[in-house]
């Protein structure tokens, strides 16, 4: 019995991959090779054949070739990858993890990094010898979904936070390490509060670690149940506390009144109950860009034969920042009193802008509030539907280059990547150029979510050159959170030029020409 | 002539960061010695102890008919009675200890209903005592160590390639050479006591079911500095890894696939291993499975691909979901729901049951003050390793030769004496390193490799002969004599050089495979990992002996350099005669 392969097909691939040698290359660059295919091949097998065959000496590090080691992690098409476990296809791009320094080409240095940060956190436990304790099996589910983490630096390698302020957020591994710890039930060391220190809330929750884990571990769950043992321990920062306080006291997460959020629908005449509610959210209410928004997605819901209702100073918030928050037991609440109102008033429909609103309402709501049989649908698939059944047609406003910003409530949570860009396709004129990296691998998470003003306009700023990178005039986007973070990251950076719009907007103009 | 760019002077120095290094060095460090850890990978990323999946033994109190000595007759049983006794002995009367002391600094095993302990039977072990982490009991033993050696002051040395132990006029250690893969410099250490801690050999196989680097360096600079070698012949074979779909290929099937229930089909759909072991069936001990499916394949009753068929579609879904989660993720990763339907597997290298010749410290026999722990020493686990011994192993030789390398360091530091580095010898290392490097043109490092990678899986795998075994060695002899001499790597850059690191991982793979040919050459019998087709049976009358190999630098070809020799295995508890083996006289 000799190895061979048992396909007798036989194909090759292309793989691009970053070279840089410091000893004795200037700067980086990409060559591209070719591997033969074999069903399932793996980023390590190719490099291994591109190594013998084409004598390219690629710098990689292997390890248990199991997944269980976490030392071969590179980023594939820009999202990290245990290259043991990556399938290879044609037109990969194989790069080295981003935010370390690169020994050669996909060997990154994460030593002293690594030493530093578990020496910091005191991971694992103080050591008091103390034998076999019984515990539930329960009690220990949470601390064992984490242990399959291999600490392959993955998630940090794309995790905005970390990226772009480490000082203020320690990294998802390391903080996936302290949660573990947390739920322990052997555990002796205040882990909440190390978690709150080094950063729990700095977290905005964008998914981008948990979208791309290799070992599909649901890291951004992970932070909530801290959260959540957090509020419990009573272990908060201040700024936590005001958003508590500014939802329970003024139903508006950012504390703007009822009145000043309804301003907008003044002279549209929209009854007040109905069918389909049209919930403006908190996101889009709060702020006088955001309330334009909300007018023209009345109209053009209305022009396209929508009949709304809306709740003016009535609306309330959907509650989404307390359950992301950890306050379990104030979102319950919230949860029940909204869905009671909406059953008194009649509503069968929700349609909202915010897409962080609608994944509340579809995906928390019948988990916390029992199920109340209310569809709920963004405003982008509504309009979606209607160009579809050509219900609209969109009219061309001249050529235009434009870069799409996904929201991270509507990427990650609400799995809409296509939807936005097919509208996008629909208006003549325009032409989508992508950001370099792909759309799951940068998005900046919902600007509301960040406790730390610091982290969130840091984090803006650089996605803010990543979406500038293309070339494009104006970047659209569907969350009036982001458009709000892009549009202080543009004035920072003295990038005014750039163009800044809701997705909303821009189809509503196009049906005015 | 390059020089010498860096003296590291430290007390103890470990070679290796897998779990068996990481023990060690934790322990040594306890005692107030200076303790540096080198490791040719990243620490805590390194070997296979990441990457181990079942179990680990040593629960005896909670099946009331469990004990020490049950353990220690299951491993001598399964070992094929091998093993040193006096390890063996050391070994299951210290694994308890270990999995305490794994939850002392923040692991946590699978827990039943009742609070206690899930325990898993594997094979060959009588009774269930093995604690586990659904089937990631090694990530999480992991994370446990990491956790310990980070709060100790253990200096880490993360991708140096320690290449060669350094032995004084006395005989004893001195230090080792190494190389630092990221920059190529040359460090030399002055070292009071050395663990090796550099796992098995599995990797001078094509399909393996090991760390990546796992190829023997540490036995050949034990055989190089003058210690002896035992049972190499002796390579366990993972009778369960993947085969189809071949991007997993060489993975394990974890051992807990089976234990869970799982069955061995050929392309007839027969559950074979009814004709073969109606007792035991899957959690037969591993040779015994892995000789089953070859003895499949020679009956031709393979499937076209290849393999055989392991299959758990009768098992409950949602038992296989929580039992064998990462079986489960990574098979479906390419592909395989394995809930509803069978995949294939194929025995593949997997442990290195020998290894350098220890006494109870740990301490080759040879050498004061080299230690040999995890899966560099040899003895415990004679011709055939259980599933789960191997990470309780490497907690109990850890813990014991990280203290006797301490009390040795402290002794000699108190004595006043200070190392002597052989120059000649670090002379002599300098150029063997970086040799590679700076000849002008010659053969390629890789292709060498994958040539050698295909001589082994040929002539000296699961089914031997004497006549393949002859060739295999004649044709290493060349190889070594012939090509070694004239690799040479594509760049001269020393910055993390690929082909650099396989062209001295060469001088390993080839040395120490012609050491198992060798030993599997000597043996002329089958037993327990080494089958030999021109002697199937297993010759208790002449063959309870271990095969010890140990170097003569005088030789001209390396099957000349290679001396083994046959002695009686060493018996303290369980004679022969006690434990009923058969054939014992005539």
């Amino acid at each position: 019995m000799t190895i061979v392969s048992a396909t007798a097909e036989t194909k090759t691939i292309k793989l691009t991959v970053y070279r840089f040698n410091p000893e004795t290359d200037a700067e980086p660059r990409y060559e591209t090779y070719e591997a033969e295919w074999l069903p399932s091949l793996t980023a390590i097998m190719a490099l291994t054949y591109i190594n013998k065959h084409s004598r390219a000496n690629i710098a990689f590090r292997r390890g248990c070739r199991e997944a269980g080691c976490g030392a071969c992690t590179i980023s594939v098409n820009g999202v990290p990858a245990l290259a043991c476990r990556a399938l290879a296809q044609d037109g990969d791009v194989l790069e080295p993890l981003k935010g370390y320094p690169v020994i050669r080409d996909l060997v990154i240095d994460r030593t002293q990094q690594t030493a530093e940060m578990f020496r910091k956190i005191k991971y694992g436990r103080e050591g008091k010898p103390i034998g076999f304790i019984p515990a539930k099996p329960e009690a220990i589910g949470v601390s064992r979904a984490l242990t399959i983490c291999a600490d392959c630096h993955g998630c940090n390698s794309i995790c905005p936070p970390w990226l772009e302020s480490p000082a203020r957020f320690v990294g998802p591994m390391y903080l996936a390490n302290i949660i573990r710890a947390m739920f322990n039930p052997l555990e002796e060391y205040d882990r909440v509060a190390q978690a709150v220190d080094m950063g729990l809330y700095n977290c905005t929750l964008c998914r981008a670690c948990t979208t791309s884990c290799p070992k599909d571990i649901e890291i951004t769950e992970s932070m909530i149940l801290a959260r959540q043992r957090a509020v419990e321990e009573d272990v908060l920062p201040e700024e936590v506390r005001e958003i508590r306080r500014n939802i329970l006291e003024t139903d508006s997460l950012y504390g703007v009144c009822g009145k000043e959020r309804a301003s907008w629908a003044t002279d549209l005449g929209i009854p007040k109950s109905g069918k389909t509610l049209f919930f403006a959210s908190c996101e889009y209410s709060a702020t006088e860009g955001g309330r334009a928004v909300l007018a023209r997605a009345a109209e053009l819901l209305q022009k396209a034969g929508s009949s709304l209702s809306y709740l003016y100073e009535e609306e309330q918030c959907c509650g989404a920042p307390l359950y992301f928050y950890g306050f379990q037991k104030e979102f319950r609440e919230k949860a029940a009193k909204v869905q009671k109102l909406l059953k008194e008033t009649g509503v069968e429909e929700i349609i909202t802008p915010s897409p962080a609103c609608a994944y509340t309402f579809r995906e928390l709501y019948p988990k916390y509030a029992g199920d109340s049989n209310i569809q709920v649908r963004t405003v982008l698939e509504v309009i979606l539907e209607k160009i579809r059944s050509k219900a609209i047609s969109l009219k061309a406003m001249g050529n235009r280059k434009v870069v799409f910003h996904d929201p991270a409530f509507l990427s990650r949570f609400l799995g809409m990547v296509e939807e936005p860009r097919e509208i996008l396709a629909s208006i003549p004129g325009i032409s989508l150029v992508e950001p370099k990296y792909y759309w799951g691998a940068n998005t900046m998470g919902d600007g509301g979510l960040g406790a730390s003003e610091e982290v969130n306009s840091k984090i803006a700023q650089a996605r803010l050159r990543q979406l500038a990178e293309g070339g494009a005039e104006t970047i659209v986007t569907a969350s009036a959170a982001d458009s709000a973070r892009l549009k202080q990251a543009a004035q920072a950076l003295g990038r005014e030029d750039m163009e800044i719009v809701d997705l909303i907007e821009l189809v509503a103009r196009a049906l005015e020409v | 002539m390059p020089e010498v760019d860096e003296v590291i002077e430290t007390d103890v120095l470990v070679v290796g960061g897998g779990g068996a290094g990481i023990v060690a060095a934790i322990e040594a460090a306890k005692h107030g010695v200076e303790v540096t850890l080198a490791v040719k990978g990243l620490i805590g990323h390194s070997g296979c102890t990441p990457a181990a999946l079942g179990g680990i033994a040593g629960f005896y109190v909670r099946d009331p008919r469990d004990s020490w000595w049950q353990h220690f007759c299951d491993t001598v049983l399964g070992g094929s009675f091998l093993s040193d006794q006096a390890l063996v002995e050391v070994f299951v009367k210290e694994a308890p200890m270990a999995l305490f002391a794994l939850e002392d600094w923040g692991c946590i095993w699978d827990r039943d209903e009742d609070g206690g302990p899930y325990l898993r039977q594997f094979g060959g072990h009588t009774y269930a005592r093995s604690v586990s982490s659904g089937d990631r009991s090694g990530s999480e033993m992991i994370k446990g160590l990491k956790a310990r050696l980070v709060r100790s002051p253990v200096r880490v040395l993360d991708e140096v390639n320690v290449t060669k132990l350094l032995i004084d006029a006395r005989g004893e250690v001195a230090g080792a050479t190494a190389v630092s893969v990221r920059d190529g410099k040359f460090i030399v250490f002055k070292a009071k006591a050395v663990v090796l801690a550099t796992g098995g050999m599995g990797r001078v196989f094509p399909l393996a079911y090991t760390g990546d680097w796992n190829v023997g360096d540490g036995y050949y600079m034990a055989m190089l500095a003058g210690a002896r070698v035992v049972d190499l012949e002796m390579l366990q074979w993972h009778p369960t890894a993947i085969w189809w779909p071949p991007g997993l290929r060489g993975m394990a099937g974890s051992e807990a696939l089976r234990s869970e229930g799982g069955r061995l089909y050929n392309k007839h759909g027969e559950r074979f291993m009814i004709k073969y072991s109606p007792e035991w069936l899957e959690v037969a001990t591993r040779d015994f499975i892995s000789r089953s499916i070859y003895r499949e394949y020679m009956a031709g009753n393979a499937t076209e691909r290849g393999g055989v068929y392991l299959s758990l579609t009768h098992i409950p879904p949602e038992v296989i979901e929580k039992r064998l989660p990462s079986m489960f993720a990574n098979i479906k990763s390419v592909g395989i729901d394995i809930r509803t339907e069978p995949f294939e597997i194929t025995p593949a290298a997997h442990y290195t049951d020998g290894g350098v010749v220890v006494n109870v410290m740990f301490e080759s026999e040879d050498i004061p003050g080299l230690y040999a722990v995890g899966e560099t020493a040899g003895g415990i686990h004679g011709g055939n390793r259980l599933g789960s011994n191997s990470l309780p192993d490497l907690m109990v030789t850890g813990i014991r030769a990280g203290q006797a390398a301490s009390i040795r360091a402290t002794r000699l530091k108190k004595a006043g004496m200070v190392a002597k580095v052989p120059q000649d010898q670090v002379k002599e290392e300098m150029q063997r390193v970086f040799a590679p490097l700076e000849r002008g043109d010659g053969i390629s490092p890789l292709e060498l490799r994958d040539r050698h990678l295909d001589l082994m899986w040929k002539y000296v795998s699961v089914i031997r002969d004497g006549k393949g075994l002859g060739q295999a060695v004649a044709e290493m002899d060349a190889m070594w004599s012939q090509e070694l001499p004239k690799v040479r790597v594509s760049d001269g850059s020393k910055t993390w050089n690929y082909e650099w690191l396989e062209a001295l991982d060469l001088y390993p793979r080839l040395f120490m495979s012609q050491a198992m040919a060798l030993s599997a050459l000597l043996r002329t019998e089958s037993r327990a990992n080494h089958y030999r087709e021109d002697y199937p049976d297993t010759d208790n009358k002449n063959w309870l002996k271990n095969i010890e190999v140990t170097y003569d630098p005088s030789a001209s070809s390396l099957s000349k350099m290679i001396k083994t020799t046959a002695r009686p295995v060493r018996v303290t508890l369980l004679t022969p005669e006690e434990a009923g083996l058969p054939g014992l006289a005539d």
